[in-house]
């Protein structure tokens, strides 16, 4: 029998996946039943990445590894960089779960739904606790596989035309990485995320053929990263409803394009080989060029989750910039705001649902006066805006900081430039929506008021997940010195593993 | 200033309970009677012995303290944010949005407090962007469109300081390596880059501090906002640039002339500028906020002198302390006075003493003779003598004109006081008594603290202010100010038409607004080009469409027969089984 250590990382993936086949094995009208496998799967879920993260703080190992190929292992294995990850979407697929059981309520399809839902977070878990090339590029094909359905599940036109857009660039984008994660195995044989090295000692002359294996991964990731100009599906997916709009920007497609990011400059390549070969300049060329233009495009778009979107475009592009501007500091606000921003934008997206679900209203031109009528949603949302600008003290305030002095520590003082050109435009788009919700009176009729009758101004189904993220960016921010704050954990990874002689 | 004995215990209570006392108020801005005694700890921690406290698990490491530089300036924020609150207690007491006041008032008041008492880049960021952000809703609080368009100017500036400070406080850090100011203040010594690091400082906070050509949104955005609110906009938060820039320039350390001369001369812009777009104003709060600029050119002009020179530094730094509290004191109770103005007292008895506090006020902002402004233009006197080159001569001209200005700004603004007096288009806001005594208070304050700051700063300087050897230098611009005043308001009895607010704005305002008639004019033109540019572009879509059609038949397989499901299958399976074996 394999101990606990080792079955662990297994286990964390189980918790989702039973609670899928439960819920698929359930009948669509089992609300109950379903919605409690729902939830005890997320708290099981958490309750083990809480008890990994312990582990992992003290030096465990947790790794399950099986060979099902000669010299080809599936390895499932979490170190401090999965912990970051893997604590991040269990505890965010808590809240979505719960905002789209109220959220859902009534609609049809919510077998399909949520089975495809708990799918997703297999997904994500394996993404994050993959411990080599093969193995992250299984989950990350599983995780292609199982958002389209629920991009799609509202089943009208658009829904579909979206769908079909993210499926063309996401297949096209694993295309090019199994090509690239071939050749390089062709190359060097294969090797786990934690052996370093690898890479470096092989013959100079291989050095061209490094480069475009580079650019065939991080192009196969940068589309579910939305790095321009593979961004366009993530505008086009927020058809899908809120709740997996919310996981999708804030959790479990973008980040995991990021994360992979991350994976292969910091552990297939390594910081100062990828900084040798020379491919980090391109990266941060692109990522900054994201950064602007993401926010450029945001301003301009009257349908609230469309902006929404663009600028999951802009943000998601800090993770990037501050891995390839190499420099321990850099490297600290790039990770870290792969935490903050999904705690940020997921308060965003659950407001936005919201204020849809409520009001009828999809468009930002129809926000007039929405602060009265939802206080506790738009409170919550202003929160989420003023960190995404950079306002302290919050979460990403931190990040930001972090950024620039990173920034300017690795001698790179134009990223200073576009930090400062983002945030001017965060606040451009941003603050505009804040004006309409808080100050301007109520014009006209809302769209289509459903109207609920409680001492709450929605359920708390729908009010809970985001007032509770809201203050995790609060706290994220306020308490960023604390032992326990994501950045304390970024700062660990970047002592532990990375930049360690 | 180590005036109050405290144990060490209770000085980090002390400066809790000035930054939490209005935080939990601004959440209950219901709660109106006792809040103005949350400004009285910051006053009383200008007068403890120094002290510094470190709590590292607030955002990056947070240090709060108090020294000899920055006690002044917690004694007039306390002071003028305690008298301000208690002033908006009444005055704002019939607004329908008297909640949302309250809740930004005090919401600002944290901020300007906590910046004060910061020690370190982050929490001084965090504390001058809470002001900053908050004090947006107070500018644009009664929602007209003027003010609307003042918040928009407004707001665009306060983020546009945020992001250079934000720069500069990136980079100072980097060279630092920590967040301290003596390790900021250190390395900005030592950095290769300093050139660069003054100016981005220089513009960062010289937006808020109104230095020439920043300060076309402080025209527009202070008078419109509530009474008290630009009180202590002009009073106080102004200062917050000033205190930027003495925590951080390298002021009595190193010399950076070419820096310091600019500072100079866009002091001296502002001064004399400001001095003549101001008596052009129609609205009594307009012209206080030209005043604002001209005097604080005179602040901008001294920390010049240091930069320029950094043994200037030691007349320089009392002067602008003891000018700060001095045109903090006057400019609040001139405002205020404003809106006394509006609760327009029928009273014989109340109208004269609201007219002694004003022309007192006034005068002790113009600098006349035994007034406490006397004191504080010649500590300025003393610190121009320190200045580079050949300017102390010209700036002891200067300063003499510097004050005619502002003798013919005060006299403008008593002018427009009167007729707003005469007849009160708002004097339906009937404002309750209550708004006496804080304002009171205030000219109180405005006669007697500047002269106890300045004889604890240099009791023979300050005493020299009572000798008749200044009475003459002192007194010649105030009167010849209200001479040309006399002459002015006699030969222009219509009045002066008015420079627009904001004045230097109205340039890029009027080119962007000619542009786009431009564009208007000729888009039908330039609509072709881009639609043929969009024909292009339509070609080249539908030659990928056709490679795409074929991607889409594969989509619909997998959308009927759940691929995804079957993986999900095998995975379970695959997953069990590791499990068991």
């Amino acid at each position: 029998m394999p101990s606990f250590d080792s079955t662990l990382p297994l286990l964390v993936l189980m918790t989702s996946l039973v609670t899928a086949v439960v819920i698929f094995a359930l009948g669509e009208h089992r609300v109950k039943t379903r919605t409690f496998f729902n939830l005890l799967g997320a708290i099981a879920k958490l309750a083990l990445v809480g008890y990994m993260v312990w582990g992992v703080f003290h030096q465990h190992v947790f790794e399950t590894r099986w060979r099902f190929m000669p010299q080809l292992d599936f390895v499932l294995r979490a170190d401090s960089m999965t912990i970051l990850f893997s604590t991040l979407s269990a505890g965010l697929w808590l809240l979505t779960t719960i905002y789209a059981i109220g959220y859902l309520e009534g609609s049809p399809n919510r077998r399909r739904f949520f089975g495809y839902f708990s799918l997703c977070v297999t997904s994500t878990m394996g993404v994050s606790l993959a411990g080599n090339l093969i193995t992250f590029f299984v989950f990350y094909e599983l995780l292609t596989l199982t958002t389209y359905p629920l991009v799609v599940h509202r089943g009208t036109d658009k829904a579909i035309r979206a769908g079909s857009m993210y499926l063309r660039y996401t297949l096209g984008g694993s295309a090019a990485m199994l090509a690239g994660m071939l050749w390089l195995y062709v190359l060097v044989g294969p090797f786990d995320f934690n052996a370093t090295g690898a890479l470096s000692s092989l013959d100079p002359n291989y050095r061209w053929h490094l480069i475009v294996i580079f650019a065939l991964l991080v192009g196969g990731l940068g589309v579910k990263a939305a790095l321009i100009p593979l961004h366009r599906w993530l505008p086009a997916a927020m058809v899908a409803p809120a709740p997996v709009s919310a996981l999708l920007h804030a959790v479990a497609v973008v980040k995991a394009g990021a994360f992979g990011i991350v994976r292969v400059v910091y552990d297939v390549y390594g910081i100062e080989f990828a900084k040798d070969l020379g491919v980090l300049p391109g990266l941060s060329a692109i990522a900054a060029i994201t950064i602007l233009y993401g926010s450029i495009r945001a301003l301009t778009q009257d349908d609230f989750k469309r902006r929404l979107a663009f600028s999951t475009v802009s943000q998601v592009s800090y993770i990037t910039l501050g891995v390839s501007l190499f420099g321990p500091l850099a490297t600290v606000g790039g990770l870290v705001h792969l935490v903050h921003q999904g705690i940020m934008k997921i308060t965003m997206f659950f407001a936005a649902g919201n204020v849809a679900e409520a009001l009828g209203a999809h468009k930002v031109s129809e926000l007039d006066g929405v602060g009265k009528r939802l206080p506790g949603t738009m409170a919550a949302f202003s929160i989420a805006a003023l960190g995404m600008i950079g306002v302290p003290p919050l979460a990403g305030f931190i990040s930001k900081w972090y950024l620039g002095w990173g920034a300017a520590d690795a001698g790179q003082y134009w990223a200073l430039g576009v930090l400062a050109a983002s945030s001017l435009l965060n606040a451009a788009y941003f603050l505009p929506i804040l004006y309409r919700a808080w100050f301007k009176p109520q014009r006209k009729p809302w769209p289509h008021e459903h109207p609920h009758h409680g001492r709450l101004e929605i359920s708390w189904w729908l009010l809970a997940p985001p007032v509770a993220t809201a203050i995790l960016v609060v706290f994220a921010g306020l308490l960023a010195g604390h032992p326990t704050s994501p950045l304390s954990w970024v700062q660990l990874i970047s002592q532990r593993e990375y930049l360690a002689p | 200033m180590n005036l109050l004995p405290l144990p060490d215990i209770l000085l980090p209570t002390l400066a809790a309970l000035a930054l939490l006392g209005p935080l939990l108020l601004a959440f209950r801005p219901r709660a109106t009677g006792w809040a103005a005694a949350a400004g009285l700890p910051a006053v009383a921690l200008a007068f403890v012995k120094p002290f510094e406290v470190e709590l590292d698990a607030l955002l990056i490491g947070v240090r709060f303290g108090v020294h000899p530089g920055n006690a002044p300036f917690l004694l007039l924020a306390g002071a003028l944010w305690t008298l301000s609150t208690w002033f908006a207690r009444h005055y704002m007491a019939h607004d329908a949005h008297a909640d949302r006041y309250h809740a930004f008032h005090r919401f600002a008041m944290t901020g300007n407090i906590g910046l004060i008492l910061a020690q370190d880049l982050a929490s001084f960021y965090f504390c001058f962007a809470l002001m900053s952000l908050a004090s947006y809703p107070l500018v644009i609080h009664d929602g007209r469109k003027v003010s609307r368009q003042a918040g928009r100017a407004y707001l665009a500036l306060a983020l546009l300081g945020e992001v250079v400070q934000f720069a500069a406080f990136s980079i100072i850090a980097s060279q630092a390596g920590a967040w301290t100011f003596d390790a900021a203040r250190g390395a900005l010594l030592e950095s290769p880059l300093r050139p660069w690091l003054i100016g981005l400082l220089l513009v960062g906070f010289g937006i808020k501090a109104a230095l020439f050509p920043l300060h076309v949104w402080l025209p527009l955005a202070h008078p419109v906002a509530p009474t008290p609110a630009s009180a202590v906009l002009s009073g106080s938060m102004i200062k917050a640039g000033l205190l930027g820039w003495l925590n951080l320039l390298p002021l009595g350390a190193a010399a950076a002339p070419a820096f310091g001369e600019a500072l100079i001369v866009a002091g001296l812009i502002g001064v004399f500028g400001a001095a003549v777009v101001g008596v052009t104003q129609h609205q009594p709060k307009a012209v206080l906020a030209y005043s604002s600029i001209s005097q604080m050119g005179l602040m901008i002009l001294a920390v010049g002198i240091a930069l320029a020179r950094p043994e200037a530094m030691k007349y320089v730094f009392p002067a602008v302390l003891l000018y700060a509290l001095h045109h903090a004191l006057a400019k609040c109770a001139l405002f205020l006075g404003v809106g006394m103005a509006t609760s327009a007292p029928r009273a014989a008895l109340g109208r004269a003493v609201l007219w002694a506090g004003l022309f007192l006020s006034g005068l002790a902002l113009a600098g006349f003779p035994f007034t406490s402004g006397a004191a504080a233009k010649i500590f300025l006197k003393t610190a121009a003598a320190e200045a580079p080159g050949d300017w102390p001569a010209r700036l002891g001209m200067l300063l003499s004109l510097g004050a005619i200005g502002t003798t013919l700004l005060m006299a403008r603004f008593w002018w427009t006081m009167k007729k707003k007096i005469a007849h009160d288009p708002d004097a339906h806001h009937v404002a309750a008594r209550g708004i006496w005594i804080p304002w009171l208070l205030l000219v109180g304050l405005v006669l007697t603290l500047p002269w106890w700051f300045a004889g604890w700063l240099n009791a023979a300087k300050a005493a020299s202010a009572f000798s008749m050897k200044y009475a003459l230098p002192l007194g010649w611009p105030v009167l010849a100010g209200a001479g040309v005043a006399g002459l002015v308001m006699a030969v222009m009895r219509h009045g002066l038409r008015e420079l627009p607010p904001g004045d230097i704005l109205a340039i890029p305002v009027w080119t962007v607004s000619r542009l786009v008639s431009f564009y208007r004019l000729h888009r039908p033109t330039l609509g072709a080009r881009v639609r043929a540019a969009d024909e292009a572009r339509a070609l080249a879509r539908d030659g990928l469409k056709n490679l795409l059609r074929a991607l889409a038949g594969a989509e619909r397989y997998l959308r009927t027969l759940g691929v995804a499901g079957i993986a999900l299958a095998l995975l379970t399976a695959l997953l069990i089984w590791r499990l068991g074996s």
